[in-house]
């Protein structure tokens, strides 16, 4: 039975429990082969597929358990279309598979992957590409939330989406994201260090980024057991008020995915071992199976998923939420020319303040060029300001 | 390294002390023919020693004696004894005279044959035997049993009557009524009546013993058939006794194996969590009995699922026995009065689980007084007040016990994310009526409620209702009988509004309808025969899932109703071979009628189960039977007494379920539906084999056994992997049938009696389960074999209680077990660029083993005898060491990188200080 994580929280509250970090003894280790592929409508993605071996578990010093997916090579991939038209996937990459450039999927058509590794076929069913309804909106609401690292409550936005369509349910989505921000670097500077003197000079140009950064995690939602054939604010990601997405304006890009239902259950599944082990009520784990088969010898256990769907995608903008405090990256001050800190110890290049008459102050060059945090100049094409 | 020194220290000192005998005490004396009481004082002054006495017994007594070493039990036996004045040492050096005891014939016999002098130093050795032996049990009178004229030579008859307690009146269960010295005895039942078969035209000594009372002797001249009631007295306040833990003769004489007993003193004693005192756990600490984890509501006894257990409170079924999710137990323990757990050898008259009866009983109420007791801790209050409603005849109790855990969860640090509201509550009241005639009537009933809810988004309340009326009489001189009507309802209900579109609801209710009787006599010599039936009418309803708030598109889902009829007839021969072999043979026979109305599936054959094979749906209705199961279930049980102290047992038990909880966790859930066996699921059925020798020692003041037994299971309930229960209404679905051994042998060492008071438990026991069927579809990790979730290979229990004093004593708890079994992760894979973890087959690992030490202390208020309420503290330590004992592994996915935690639930010791009270003074029962 399902049970709320949160019991686990309360109670544990209650009873002085706690978490700590473990590392299993080696474990077994289960050579499975993983087989991965998105057909979509959209054409801004030249389709792939990945083949993989899963990787061993493996200990390492700090708790983390490190996984180096061994690629598979040397496999024939082909996609065949409901019209008996086949696309050959030749490889592009270790483990990659590419289309070739132009190929294009055409809605209401079936597809099915077939994939010949080690004179062993695998195959999925075939599936039908739908249109994929409009995102209707995407909200953010204010909320508190446990850091998993430390346990520190938290605040941010959480975004959420909602969608709805006349067909007939239910239908399933899958939800990628990419979020870009515009940032500041914090301090205007008098000067630049070069290397023997002071010269007079300005950051102006370097204090305004945007940074893109792809939101990793599995959102999916779906519309089984409904009335309506609608998804009502299905939670996305979270943004906390530690770091620089929050500061200025930040934007969301969902990508909307109308995946079929042995897709759905797929990643029910991997969700399901995620959420629901650790709680007091934990399930038996399970071994993860896909809507891949291996056809040539049943026997053969195979992960995989494939996925054909229709896209859509909606794009939204938020301002600095001014209902909590937002701390951007820290930057601190720190006085140059003094017998602690000489100038000859300064890089030279570096962005100095003059704070008063022949006082210098410089800090950490990133609170001066804002591309020193992975951000560009260059305002993207799609950045609409308030 | 200190700590598992300390540890051992505490270990040495346990078994040292079980070996401990009374020392016999010296005091340097020059006395000619002083009064008594001048000797008492002079030997407390110089040699603290305590004489205890009332003046009138020893007015005329005087005492001489002279030298550097006089052995005072000596002197007291050689001025004592000749004037018929009884006393006994207690070690320690207290003396007690307990006055001019009644002599018998066979006991002044027994004096005339020894009477020698008192420098006769072997001679005294034996009388001291002699002595030890006797004083404890007081002789209190003749008694002649129907009239002489009515002699049947060497015809049998029946003694019979009931057995209470003079200071409150309530019957005293589990009494023994023996003939001295002989193998012939019985125990009292839960009404406290005993019928012990005699030879007319002799005379017998009889020796009445119970747990907590000061036994008794009876020489009874047994003309005809007679009743003769029994009122014993509690025990004088003693500073060895702390704990009598079950009738003395039981281990080794009785037919029990695999049973346990478990009385209210032992639960106030064990340290406990957060100071609640709880009988469960202290089952917990019995061989045999485990738990998957800390704070899960269910046991699994013997390697079996915690659904295979029926737990009973004055007959009533209660199906969730867990307050806070499982962290307390629902029945409050002011009101327990004892736990008895059956773990094989199940008498005839209980069915319909597999693996265990715990049988709680609870206390029938004070006919003498008016009486309150009650206890506060950092998690309840519990108030309980007792009344005579007529003097001697009826009594009223009635119990509350409520939690303030609302004050603590929002107290939290993190309650301004979640804020939480949780709350239970118990409420237990009763009427027992005790008829001159010697039938008893007893009303009880029962409620106990759970809520909690999170943030406004989760809401789970939970409520076990129960009321049961027993009725017991004695038919004749040979047979008594007993009959119960017993209702129960359980009640489930949930709410989730984490997404607003897909918040739902969901209540269920199991509701129970019983009837039974019993009757048990001794139509023919050596033979006690039992015989009754029962039926009980199951009703569950399995609710509506349906939309919750105003924003849910939730489509309702339908779990249905359900109904069956259970019923039973049984019969059972307890025979006495010879004095020291005895069998028990029952049959217990068992029906299950599935009944309408319901609507059937119906599925090809060969296909799975699952919703889109369905073909057909069949409609039956109201009443009628859909689908019939029944079988045998046979108790068969021997004891071979090899001599008084030493026994040897076997049992073959076979038992049926036909009601199962559905959970696929590994622990319990609050949220668990039950569900009755139908037409696509065949009840589990269980067959469990069990050897056992039982040895006393000490005058039965040590008690040892060691049990093995192999259990198999056909039919066991497993849930396919990604079972979802809570959406899924069609359970064939979801579950597959399988076959399940368990074996295993356990080890106890039990100290009865002594200052020092508690036991050793060790097991080894395996549980492994098997769902291989003939089609791919029906197999579960590819049909290989894996252990249950809760197979925990060994298991230690050592559990002490010292008093150091009268009003202080320390108790500890020592507890090892293996990790359960666990399904540890064996690779990743990359999802969209997202690690995400692939598992191994079934518990194919084990979490890191159990260690946890637990320390008490309780001190009582003042002794005085004369005061309006006694009070006592218990400061306990549980989890001493602060040993993070897992609970859990699991790995989650963090930021690209999968991670590994071990969740423990007490991860540091928790101290916790707790007051119970009761009215009058620390004697009161």
């Amino acid at each position: 039975m399902r049970l709320n994580k949160f019991i686990l929280f309360a109670l544990m509250a209650l009873t002085a429990s706690c978490v700590d970090r473990f590392i299993p003894e080696t474990t077994g280790y289960d050579k499975v082969l993983f087989i991965e592929c998105l057909l979509s409508n959209d054409t801004t993605i030249r389709p792939i597929v990945n083949i993989s071996l899963t990787a061993p578990v493996v200990s390492q010093a700090g708790g983390k358990l490190t996984y180096v997916p061994e690629k598979v090579s040397g496999a024939i991939v082909k996609i065949v279309c409901s019209d008996s038209t086949v696309a050959l996937f030749p490889q592009f990459d270790a483990g990659t598979y590419r289309a070739d450039q132009g190929y294009k999927l055409v809605t209401g058509k079936s597809y099915k992957l077939i994939a010949v590794i080690d004179n062993k076929t695998y195959e999925s069913d075939f599936q039908k590409l739908n249109e994929c309804p409009p995102i209707d909106s995407i909200s953010c609401k204010h909320v508190l939330q446990k850091r998993s690292e430390d346990g520190q409550i938290i605040e941010g936005l959480r975004f959420y989406l909602s969608n709805h369509t006349p067909e007939t349910g239910p239908s399933f989505y899958r939800w990628t994201m990419d979020a870009t921000f515009r940032y500041q670097a914090p301090y205007l500077a008098s000067h630049i260090w070069t290397g023997r003197t002071t010269l007079g000079a300005t950051n102006r140009l370097v204090r305004d980024c945007w940074k893109t950064k792809t939101i990793n995690g599995i959102y999916i939602g779906n519309t089984r057991g409904l009335t309506e054939n609608r998804v009502l604010e299905a939670p996305l990601n979270f943004e906390s008020q530690y770091g620089d997405e929050l500061t200025i304006r930040y934007s969301l890009n969902v990508k909307q995915y109308n995946i079929p239902e042995s897709a759905m259950n797929f990643w029910e599944n991997v969700t399901k071992l995620v959420n629901e082990t650790g709680t007091l009520y934990e399930t038996q784990p399970f071994r993860i199976e896909g809507n891949i088969r291996c056809t040539t010898d049943p026997t053969v256990y195979v992960a995989g998923i494939f996925e054909v769907a229709g896209m859509s995608t909606l794009r939204i903008f938020v301002d600095r939420p001014t209902t909590f405090t937002i701390y951007p990256l820290e930057c601190f001050l720190q006085q140059v020319g003094t017998r602690d800190f000489p100038w000859y110890r300064l890089p030279s290049g570096s962005y100095v303040t003059e704070q008063s008459p022949n006082v210098f102050m410089t800090a950490n060059q990133a609170c001066y060029d804002c591309q020193l945090r992975i951000g560009t100049l260059y305002k993207p094409p799609f950045w609409k300001d308030k | 390294m200190k700590k598992t020194i300390a540890i051992s220290c505490f270990l040495i000192l346990f078994l040292l002390s079980l070996r401990a005998q009374e020392k016999p005490v010296y005091a340097k004396l020059s006395l000619k023919n002083v009064p008594f009481t001048e000797f008492a004082k002079k030997i407390n002054d110089c040699c603290d020693i305590s004489i205890y006495y009332k003046p009138e017994w020893i007015s005329t007594v005087r005492i001489s004696a002279e030298g550097d070493s006089v052995d005072i039990d000596a002197l007291l036996y050689t001025t004592l004894h000749p004037l018929g004045i009884n006393y006994y040492y207690r070690g320690n050096r207290q003396f007690f005279i307990t006055g001019t005891a009644l002599i018998t014939n066979s006991s002044t016999a027994r004096s005339a044959n020894t009477d020698v002098s008192a420098k006769d130093t072997a001679s005294l050795n034996a009388k001291q035997d002699y002595f030890k032996r006797i004083t404890y049990e007081k002789i209190v009178k003749n008694v002649v049993i129907g009239s002489r004229g009515k002699i049947q030579n060497s015809r049998q008859s029946y003694l019979s009557g009931r057995i209470t307690n003079r200071s409150n009146g309530e019957p005293l269960a589990g009494a023994s009524v023996s003939v001295t010295g002989t193998a012939n005895g019985v125990t009292s039942d839960s009404e406290g009546s005993y019928s012990l078969p005699l030879q007319s035209g002799k005379s017998f000594k009889l020796s009445v013993s119970c747990l907590g009372m000061d036994p008794q002797s009876y020489s009874v001249e047994m003309n005809s058939s007679g009743v003769l009631n029994i009122e014993m007295d509690s025990k004088l306040i003693d500073v060895r006794e702390v704990t009598v833990t079950s009738d003395r003769f039981q281990n080794v004489r009785g037919m029990q194996m695999g049973f346990q007993s478990i009385t209210a003193r032992e639960m106030k004693s064990i340290p406990m969590v957060m100071g609640e005192r709880d009988i469960f756990k202290v089952a917990n600490l019995m061989p045999g009995v485990q738990t998957v984890g800390e704070g899960s509501a269910g046991f699994n006894v013997r390697g079996s699922a915690s659904d295979q257990n029926l737990f009973l409170i004055n007959e009533i079924p209660v199906l969730n026995t867990g307050h806070l999710f499982g962290f307390f137990s629902a029945f409050n323990p002011d009101m327990v009065n004892g736990l008895n757990l059956y773990k094989s050898n199940f008498p005839v008259e209980y069915g319909g689980r597999l693996a265990s009866i715990f049988d709680i009983s609870t206390r029938k109420g004070n006919k003498k007084d008016f009486g309150a007791r009650g206890s506060l801790s950092p998690i309840t209050g519990s108030l309980l007040v007792e009344t005579p409603i007529v003097k001697d005849k009826a009594s009223f109790m009635f119990s509350v016990r409520s939690t303030y855990s609302d004050w603590i969860l929002n107290r939290l640090k993190d309650a301004a994310i979640t804020k939480r509201e949780g709350s239970f509550y118990d409420l237990m009241t009763g009427v027992h009526v005790l008829n001159k005639d010697g039938s008893s009537w007893q009303a009880f009933g029962y409620y106990s409620k759970d809520k909690f809810s999170l943030s406004g988004t989760n809401q789970y309340h939970y409520a076990n209702l129960g009321a049961s009326v027993i009725y017991d009489r004695r038919l004749g001189d040979k047979w008594t009988m007993k009959a119960a009507a017993i209702l129960s309802n359980y009640s489930n209900f949930q709410a989730n509004n984490e997404l607003a579109s897909k918040s739902f609801e969901h209540e269920f209710r199991v509701r129970s309808q019983e009837l039974k009787i019993k009757f048990t006599g001794y139509p023919i010599v050596r033979h006690k025969i039992g015989f009754g039936g029962d039926v009980i009418l199951h009703n569950l309803d399995q609710g509506i899932l349906s939309s919750y708030g105003g924003q849910s598109l939730f489509a309702p889902i339908d779990f249905g109703k359900e109904s069956g009829l259970e019923y039973a007839l049984h019969a059972s021969d307890e025979f006495s071979v010879t004095e020291n072999f005895t069998i028990y043979a029952g049959l217990r026979y068992s029906f299950f009628n599935y009944l309408g109305a319901n609507d059937i599936r119906i599925y090809p054959d060969n296909v799975p189960y699952e919703t889109k094979n369905i073909i057909d749906t069949v409609s039956y209705g109201f009443g009628k039977t859909i689908k019939t199961y029944s079988g045998p279930e046979y108790r068969v049980s021997l004891n071979y007494q090899i001599n008084k102290d030493l026994s040897v047992k076997a049992s073959y038990n076979k038992m049926r379920q036909y009601l199962f909880m559905l959970s696929n966790t590994i622990a319990i859930s609050p949220t668990d539906r039950w569900k009755l066996v139908d037409p696509y699921i065949a009840p589990p059925v269980a067959d469990q084999f069990s050897l056992g020798a039982y040895k006393n020692f000490n005058n039965s003041s040590i008690e040892t056994s060691a049990e093995v037994y192999y259990k198999s299971v056909k039919n066991i309930i497993e849930y396919k992997d990604r079972a979802d229960l809570t959406f899924s209404p069609d359970v064939e679905t979801l579950v597959l049938q399988g076959d399940q051994k368990a074996w295993g042998i356990e080890f106890l060492l039990k100290r009865n009696t002594g200052r020092l008071t508690g036991w050793i438990s060790y097991t080894w026991s395996r549980s492994m389960i098997t769902v291989n069927g003939q089609e791919p579809w029906q197999k579960i990790n590819n049909g290989i074999t894996y252990p249950a979730s809760y197979d925990k290979p060994h298991a230690l229990n050592v559990v002490a209680s010292l008093k150091l004093s009268r009003r202080v004593s320390i108790s500890s708890n020592i507890v090892y077990n293996t990790g359960r079994p666990i399904t540890y992760p064996t690779g990743f894979i990359y999802v969209g660029g997202v690690p995400v973890i692939n598992y191994s087959l079934r518990n194919e690992y084990r979490i890191p083993d159990y260690f946890r030490t637990d320390i008490a202390m309780t001190i009582e208020g003042n002794l005085l005898k004369k005061k309006f309420a006694h009070g006592s503290w218990i400061f306990s330590v549980y989890n001493l060491t602060g040993r993070k004992n897992a609970y859990s592994i699991y790995f989650v996915q963090e930021n690209l990188d999968i991670k590994g935690y071990k969740l423990s639930i007490y991860g540091v010791p928790i101290f916790t200080i707790s007051y119970q009270f009761k009215l009058g003074n620390y004697a009161v029962e």
